[in-house]
């Protein structure tokens, strides 16, 4: 593997106004129930004052993908630049890797009957674009990155958020920015 | 299964009627029952009665009683028809492929493309300002009658290949859309309707897809 | 045995009665060309601008591949909205595409009973206009009928529907504007008119307050702007009741006492003025009665009091105030939730103000901002109809004859006290009362007692649920139009990028259609034109001023990009003010006249009855414009269901625990939401955000009164509702 491409989320920058999840919708005109990435609230209780804090994460294209692993037809495959592509065509819609993977990023489609999740927009790439969710964040708070130890040793970069599971299960291409949290004058 | 090779112009003629008939009935939509409804039951007892189908002896002698209703009861049928078919709530089941086969239900999907398709191969595209998609079921009634009509001409000129050509068509139009929708329509209908006509109506749309299913050997059409 | 075509046509038809099934009824020959692969089609890009009731009113670029639309995008040429749009925005073709929508024109008989029949559009036409000549007949006017329209599509070319109206007649119109009246007022006395500094002119600020405003959820392409100048250290301050996702980005979040922000204003110009920190210079040169409100705030206002009032600690009245006046330069962005209080207009007169005495106003960087009407000044082409000849009207207070008008903000109501003559019949276009209206057992009762309800929409809502004709609307996809924003200072074109579907048609081909109904049944009855393409009509919207404004020479060149209006980034930076006076007018004789406080003086606040002690407020969502997405298919999977934000001390008090659903009511009307427990809320307000979920009675406004806020009858001819001054009980069930 040449390089691992991957997401560097700023919860400092993102609102949580879920542009990136209705936009990967829209560009792959995604049926109703399937959210290829979604938006997630972090608890107010773990952090010291209440504000609404957000995270974004789509698939985390990890270094060590279980769903890859667990896979019995290998309708995934993990390309040189680190992004794990999902084949609708081999899958058969057993779902072991949602059950597998410790994000519940690939969703089974009910009607469909196979699983889909994010693809790093690799077609996108590929043509020199920016995956549909980076291109329509709005304040800059969603990149596509390079996971490397330059990225990991920026001041600020977190391998993990509160209540997300360990990193070192499939060490996730995901990287975070915490939140922010400014004064606040309060009546209670 | 039917089978229309060396098939008697009867059979073909028997079914034809069924599929015009129903594809006025749905276009005329349920202000015009009065007018449709007669040669709808008409056309589906010739059809049950050459076929023996013993499946619909039932919905025959429904769709026979319903068609001496009063004006009041035909009133009623037309609120019914809009409740599953039109709107403006959301129909309980909508008259158009896409919202089966596409995975969210939606209108104007792939499949309504594929239909376009299909009729521009014999040179036909929907009439008016075309904005009543393609996958509208009574255009693919219309359609599929369409190519009976053109099965039976071709016949008559005793043209082998294009005998084959039409056969073929037709059942590649039932195998790759009316089959693969009509059957889940009729459920939807069954499911939702308060009205014997339209239970009786999905009775007769759920046989005539099974009849039309066409047995796959090998994966080949 | 060769059988014809036609033997066989006659073979059919005697089968299947008289009918000629078989001329191709549907279907019919298609031009020889066509059979080549259709979808080898290349896709087509469209321009398009969202039409709706928001700030950002993004540009959009539309993608068309066999007349269906594909997807949608920001469109990149667009300096405000930067190529990018919003949740909303992006859940778009699931709207187009939508089982839901209503397809054909539609008769309900009797209304309420969910016995729909379809009519064609002419059988539509024909019994409307029997109606309305019925009506005309029996009363002498067309005063009985009603409209009741507003910001479903606030595209130019959708004042149609005012035209359609002024066609048929003089008749009775709901007048006003729900959501922003009392501070476009405040304005209009302080300044002559609202009018903002160019948003992205905010990278210029190195201070901001965002006043009762949530732009991340409600303007969110501000934001980048916003983050501009914080980058260079502009600090922001958010004051709001509830914390926002925007007040959750605060250097400093203020919790202010709902509805006294007016006092938080005065208390931190009594301490600006104690420090002299004060523009005198630009307050008495553009001001009247500058010095009469400092005299009022040395004589009246104290930081104790202030502190008592708004619930915030002096010492951070004392922080902001001397942050606000000696940071240069200074900019405040007022929101409309911060006005829909019974004190909300003075509450914005007072900031006003307070920009005025820090000489904040007219600069780059500053301004007390809340929106602009400046480049709207289209023809109106669509809308503007002589009565027909003979038309019978309202005499107004000015004894001219015209149209009645009746409040909006208090519509059931008003269309009942209606008697002379009374409102028999209803048309509703761009609206949907039966949602976003207060008290909607009122409206329920008010629509059932109509004698005729017409509403054009494009979803079966509460509004349609309570009609008797609904006639199906285009999405603006399937329209030509143009659309300014109230924010941004970009102008856009909307073309039509597909063909409308099934039978759906525009407000302004419904108008026509009408026209030649009326005309038929009663020559001269109605004056719409019933000519026109969609683009003629879009075309005769552009004059010589609004062209200059765009610096193009035809609206054909906005086909290739939007653009950006030439004015100055600092509103009011030429000092031509537009009031009587010709200066800000501090001291305004005109709120005078009107009953108002001539000065920016503090005025109380609506305190909680004893029975209903907590407040309930009820913000615009994320999820939705009003009634409009939350239903999409999209968005029901991202937001599934509505909730009530409660504080833990308020929920413990009343034995409630998270997820619980909770009865919201009053003495109007009830209720019954699932809740969450959040801190975000203070213990005395619970908050839940207005919208139409599916197959929901979720409403909000079952237990809102229609209590009008301070002003708006003077810029927009009625009082403004005071949304979030209502007041309720809460139990577990």
């Amino acid at each position: 593997m040449s390089k691992q491409l991957g997401f560097l989320h700023n919860s400092e920058k993102c609102v949580g106004c879920r542009g990136c999840e209705m936009a990967c919708k829209n560009e792959y005109q995604i049926d109703a129930t399937p959210q290829w990435r979604k938006v997630f609230q972090l608890r107010e209780e773990d952090f010291s004052l209440p504000t609404r804090m957000f995270f974004s994460m789509a698939c985390n294209h990890c270094a060590h993908p279980e769903c890859l692993r667990v896979c019995p037809v290998e309708a995934y495959t993990k390309r040189d630049d680190g992004i794990v592509v999902h084949d609708p065509n081999r899958c058969i819609g057993c779902r072991l890797c949602t059950m597998a993977c410790p994000y519940d990023r690939p969703q089974f489609n009910p009607v469909k009957k196979k699983v889909e999740k994010c693809n790093l927009c690799y077609q996108r790439i590929d043509k020199g674009e920016k995956p549909a969710c980076v291109a329509a964040c709005i304040l800059g708070a969603l990149e596509l990155v390079e996971i490397n130890d330059s990225l990991d040793q920026k001041t600020g970069v977190l391998k993990t958020l509160p209540g997300l599971p360990s990193p070192k299960i499939t060490t996730p291409s995901i990287r975070f920015i915490g939140p922010k949290q400014g004064k606040q004058i309060r009546r209670d | 299964m039917i089978s229309y090779e060396h098939c008697p112009q009867q059979v073909l003629k028997v079914n034809a009627d069924l599929l015009l008939s129903l594809s006025v009935l749905f276009e005329k939509g349920g202000e015009n029952l009065h007018q449709t409804l007669g040669p709808f039951v008409k056309s589906c007892a010739a059809f049950s009665d050459y076929f023996k189908l013993e499946k619909l002896l039932l919905s025959k002698e429904t769709l026979a009683n319903c068609l001496k209703a009063d004006r009041n009861e035909y009133v009623l049928m037309t609120y019914e028809f809009n409740r599953l078919f039109v709107g403006p709530t959301t129909p309980e089941a909508p008259p158009y492929e896409s919202i089966y086969l596409s995975p969210d239900h939606l209108m104007m999907g792939e499949q309504m493309l594929a239909v376009r398709k299909f009729y521009l191969q014999e040179n036909l595209q929907t009439a008016g300002k075309g904005q009543e998609p393609d996958d509208f079921i009574a255009t693919e009634f219309e359609f599929a009658a369409y190519l009976l009509s053109r099965i039976m001409e071709v016949q008559g000129a005793k043209n082998d290949r294009q005998i084959q050509l039409y056969i073929n068509l037709y059942h590649e139009f039932w195998a790759r859309h009316l089959s693969l929708w009509l059957g889940l329509f009729a459920r939807r209908v069954c499911q939702s309707t308060r009205h014997p006509v339209f239970s009786a109506l999905s009775e007769v749309l759920d046989t005539l897809t099974t009849l039309n299913a066409i047995k796959h050997e090998g994966g080949q059409l | 045995m060769k059988l014809s075509r036609r033997k066989f046509l006659g073979g059919a038809a005697a089968a299947v009665s008289s009918l000629t099934l078989f001329n191709f009824n549907l279907l019919t020959n298609s031009p020889p060309a066509s059979a080549s692969d259709p979808t080898s089609e290349t896709m087509k890009t469209f321009r398009n601008v969202c039409p709706r009731n928001c700030y950002d009113t993004c540009g959009m670029i539309t993608y068309v591949q066999d007349g269906i639309l594909k997807k949608v995008e920001g469109d990149p040429k667009h300096g405000y909205t930067n190529g990018k749009l919003c949740l909303k925005g992006y859940a778009y073709p699931r709207r187009v595409y939508s089982p839901d929508r209503i397809k054909y024109p539609m008769k309900q008989s009797p209304r309420g009973s969910g016995n729909w029949t379809r009519i064609s559009w002419d059988e539509a036409m024909d019994t409307i206009s029997k109606k309305i000549l019925d009506l005309k007949k029996r009363y002498g006017s067309t005063l009985p009928i009603c409209l009741d329209k507003y910001s479903g599509n606030f595209g130019i070319v959708h004042y149609g529907i005012e035209g359609t109206m002024s066609s048929l007649g003089y008749t009775t119109r709901a007048l006003g504007t729900p959501c922003w009246p009392a501070g476009i007022d405040a304005q209009t006395y302080d300044f002559g008119t609202l009018y903002n500094n160019d948003p992205e002119d905010m990278v210029n600020a190195n201070y901001i307050i965002l006043w009762g405003q949530n732009a991340a959820w409600t303007a969110i392409h501000s934001i980048p702007f916003i983050n501009k100048a914080r980058e260079r250290g502009a600090k922001l301050v958010v004051i709001d009741p509830i914390v926002t996702s925007t007040a959750s980005k605060a250097d400093l979040y203020i919790q202010v006492n709902p509805s006294t922000d007016g006092a938080l204003a005065l208390g931190m110009a009594r301490y600006i003025i104690d420090n002299n920190w004060v523009d005198w210079e630009y307050g008495r040169a553009n001001s009247v009665g500058f010095d009469e409100w400092v005299d009022y705030i040395k004589k009246s206002i104290t930081l104790d009091w202030a502190s008592e009032k708004t619930g915030v600690p002096k010492d951070i009245i004392m922080e902001i105030a001397r942050e606000y006046a000696t940071t240069k330069p200074a900019s405040m962005w007022v929101g409309y939730g911060m006005q829909r209080h019974v004190n909300g207009g003075q509450n914005v007169r007072i900031i006003d103000a307070l920009g005025v005495l820090t000489g904040n106003v007219g600069k780059s960087g500053g301004g007390v901002n809340y929106g602009h009407l400046e480049t709207w000044g289209f023809n109106y082409n669509a809308m503007i109809n002589p009565a027909p000849k003979g038309s019978k009207g309202f005499i107004g207070p000015d004894g001219k004859e015209g149209d009645r008008n009746i409040n909006m903000n208090n519509f059931a109501h008003d269309v009942t006290a209606q008697s002379d003559p009374p409102v028999k019949m209803l048309w509703l276009a761009c609206r949907n009362p039966g949602a976003q209206d207060p008290d909607t057992h009122a409206i329920e009762k008010m629509f059932a007692s109509m004698e005729f309800v017409v509403t054009v929409d494009s979803f079966f809502n509460k509004t349609v649920e309570m009609s008797d004709i609904v006639l199906p609307a285009t999405t603006h996809f399937e329209d030509w139009d143009v659309m300014a924003s109230y924010w941004h200072y970009w102008v856009g074109i909307n073309q039509r990028a597909i063909e409308p579907l099934y039978e759906s048609k525009s407000d302004v081909e419904i108008a026509i259609e009408l026209s030649k109904k009326m005309n038929k049944l009663e020559p001269g009855s109605c004056t719409f034109p019933t000519s026109g393409t969609p683009e003629e009509w879009l075309a005769k919207e552009f004059n010589p001023g609004i062209l200059k404004m765009l610096g193009i020479k035809d609206y054909k060149e906005l086909i290739d990009g939007p653009r950006k209006a030439n004015m100055p980034s600092a509103a009011w930076s030429d000092g031509k003010f537009r009031t009587p006076s010709k200066k800000i007018e501090i001291h305004c004789e005109l709120a005078a006249k009107n009953g108002l406080p001539a000065l920016p003086i503090w005025v109380e606040e609506m305190k909680s009855p004893v029975k209903y002690p907590i407040r309930f407020i009820t913000p615009h969502p994320q999820h939705a414009l009003h009634s409009q997405f939350q239903n999409l298919d999209w968005m029901m999977t991202t937001n599934p269901e509505p909730k009530v934000e409660i504080h833990p001390v308020l929920a413990a008090q009343y034995g409630i625990a998270e997820g619980n659903m909770v009865k919201i009511y009053n003495d109007l009307g009830s209720i019954t939401v699932k809740d969450h427990l959040t801190r975000t809320t203070s213990p005395n307000v619970v908050v839940s955000y207005e919208s139409w979920y599916k197959n929901s009675n979720f409403n909000v406004n079952y237990t809102l009164k229609a209590t009008p806020s301070d002003m708006g009858k003077q810029a927009t001819g009625n009082n403004g509702v005071a949304f979030h001054d209502n007041f309720v009980m809460i139990e577990y069930g």
